[in-house]
């Protein structure tokens, strides 16, 4: 397993971005000019309080949606609609129940092209990789909430993009299934090298996978605070037990407890 | 699952509701050309030379009716498939789809008549048309109910608008499209039947005239149980089929 080095080139660039929404009272801002930057191969998530337009600047970053002020890079090129390079993990797995699990893996490359054999062995190796060997033939209905996202992963990663973009990705999971899924997610991401963005509402989780967490502001949201996480790539369940753990989420969370009071 | 004895209710009704319709009428007095007791109109379906007649004009009723329902259901699911997919088309159209839809629609048998003939055409035309609304409605709302999280994975992925429609949007509309089907399937025998009395030189609705004129009552019992016949092999077909399309909907098993 390599160890991962961060290179010091941004793949993905946000440079004073931002987004406003019109609606019938009148235009809304939702994302105040922004910048970020996402290096390669690193992990980085976004926690802020609801409503506070991470969401909304993920799907910038994936191109999405359109932004209205700044500029997206993607390495050299402005971001202006979705790319190969990038795939989205979305807050529900959005799987189509007609489809079996390997179906639905293949289903960025179906809508493209006529698949072929590397094709499929590629959505079995990723549907591997995620330890779901046996169930390639199996329908959603079929599979855990966990197994589900389990599949939307490999579907985001089909096209081997060079960035994973996932929205609340285990949000709709149970407590402890979203444990097992964050140590899971972060072998996958040791195994896979991708360059990660996280959107979540849990600390916890935030720190546990991440090289680094931005904390977003209430709405109109903007950056206030980006916390380096100076782990090792490996993370164990232990980990959270530390006492660095507390103090970075008990930092983060800081964050939270003040925007509340005004 | 069914319990394994879930049956037995259902056919002790029948039976009972047999026995009673073949000794009622005489513990009751009440005439033949009322209501025949059950024997007689069993009798006929035992008869080769009525049993022949009834047969070709079974065909011709089913003829117009499956005519009728595969295009009309055919045209039903193109128009509410392009109407979603253009705005503008359907902003322009729907307000008089929703207007013809309230019409009783059969009130225009005379009119068809007049245009297309006593023939085959007039009668599929007023089943086509009779199939068509419920499922072109229910194409429309099928369509509607597509997530918009759905949407935006295949704008993810950058599908094409063709493609979105067959990986996404039918398979999604397909359980209100069988919705649909189930009316039209009913529709389709009542629009043949109601299409031939209005005018026709055969089918089960002429048979059904005629023998209402000789007062042949055990006949026209012996035409009204063919036809329901015919509606519960309608009704299983499509069953079957939903059930074989729909398989990943839990109760479809």
């Amino acid at each position: 397993m390599k160890d991962m080095v961060l290179k010091d080139s941004a793949l993905i660039d946000v440079r004073s971005v931002s987004k406003e929404y019109d609606t019938s009272d009148g235009p809304v801002l939702a994302v105040k000019p922004t910048s970020l930057r996402l290096m390669e191969g690193e992990f980085v998530s976004i926690v802020g309080p609801s409503g506070c337009g991470k969401t909304t600047l993920l799907k910038m970053m994936g191109g999405l949606i359109p932004i209205t002020s700044g500029e997206i890079m993607l390495r050299e090129t402005t971001v202006k609609g979705p790319s190969d390079d990038i795939g989205f993990v979305f807050q529900g797995s959005v799987l189509l129940p007609w489809k079996s699990s390997q179906e639905n893996v293949l289903l960025p490359i179906r809508v493209a092209r006529r698949t072929t054999k590397e094709d499929i062995q590629r959505a079995r190796e990723l549907l591997h990789l995620v330890g779901l060997e046996n169930f390639e033939h199996r329908y959603p209905f079929e599979l855990s909430g966990g197994m589900q996202q389990r599949v939307s992963i490999c579907r985001a990663l089909i096209q081997d993009p060079s960035c994973l973009l996932m929205d609340e990705p285990f949000g709709a999971l149970d407590a402890l299934t979203r444990e097992n899924m964050n140590v899971f997610f972060n072998g996958l991401w040791r195994q896979t090298g991708k360059t990660v963005a996280l959107v979540t509402h849990s600390i916890q989780e935030a720190v546990f996978l991440s090289n680094r967490v931005i904390v977003m502001s209430q709405r109109p949201g903007t950056v206030l605070d980006e916390i380096e996480i100076p782990f090792p790539a490996e993370r164990t369940p232990d980990l959270i037990g530390t006492k660095e753990f507390g103090e970075l989420t008990s930092r983060i969370r800081k964050y939270f407890s003040a925007a509340h009071l005004d | 699952m069914r319990k394994p004895l879930s049956h037995v209710p259902a056919v002790l009704f029948l039976i009972a509701f047999a026995i009673f319709w073949e000794y009622g009428p005489g513990y009751f007095k009440i005439p033949d050309y009322i209501l025949p007791p059950l024997s007689s109109i069993v009798r006929i379906y035992g008869d080769p030379s009525t049993l022949s007649v009834y047969w070709t004009n079974t065909l011709v009723t089913l003829h117009e009716a499956v005519l009728g329902l595969v295009i009309g259901s055919g045209l039903g699911f193109l128009v509410g498939v392009v109407l979603t997919e253009s705005r503008v088309l359907m902003n322009m159209m729907y307000p008089y789809i929703i207007a013809l839809q309230c019409m009783p629609k059969i009130a225009i048998a005379p009119l068809l008549l007049v245009w297309f003939g006593f023939g085959l055409t007039s009668k599929v035309v007023i089943v086509s048309l009779l199939c068509f609304f419920p499922v072109l409605v229910n194409t429309i709302s099928g369509i509607r109910s597509v997530s918009a999280d759905h949407y935006e994975l295949f704008y993810a992925i950058r599908a094409s608008r063709l493609k979105r429609l067959y990986h996404l949007v039918i398979p999604t509309a397909l359980p209100s499209i069988f919705a649909g089907l189930e009316v039209a399937v009913v529709v389709s025998l009542l629009g043949a039947i109601v299409g031939e009395f209005v005018g026709a030189e055969l089918g089960l609705g002429v048979l059904l005239l005629q023998a209402q004129f000789q007062m042949n009552i055990p006949g026209v019992f012996a035409i009204l149980g063919i036809l329901a016949l015919l509606g519960v092999v309608f009704n299983i077909t499509i069953r079957l089929l939903r059930r074989k399309s729909l398989f990943w909907i839990a109760g479809e098993k």
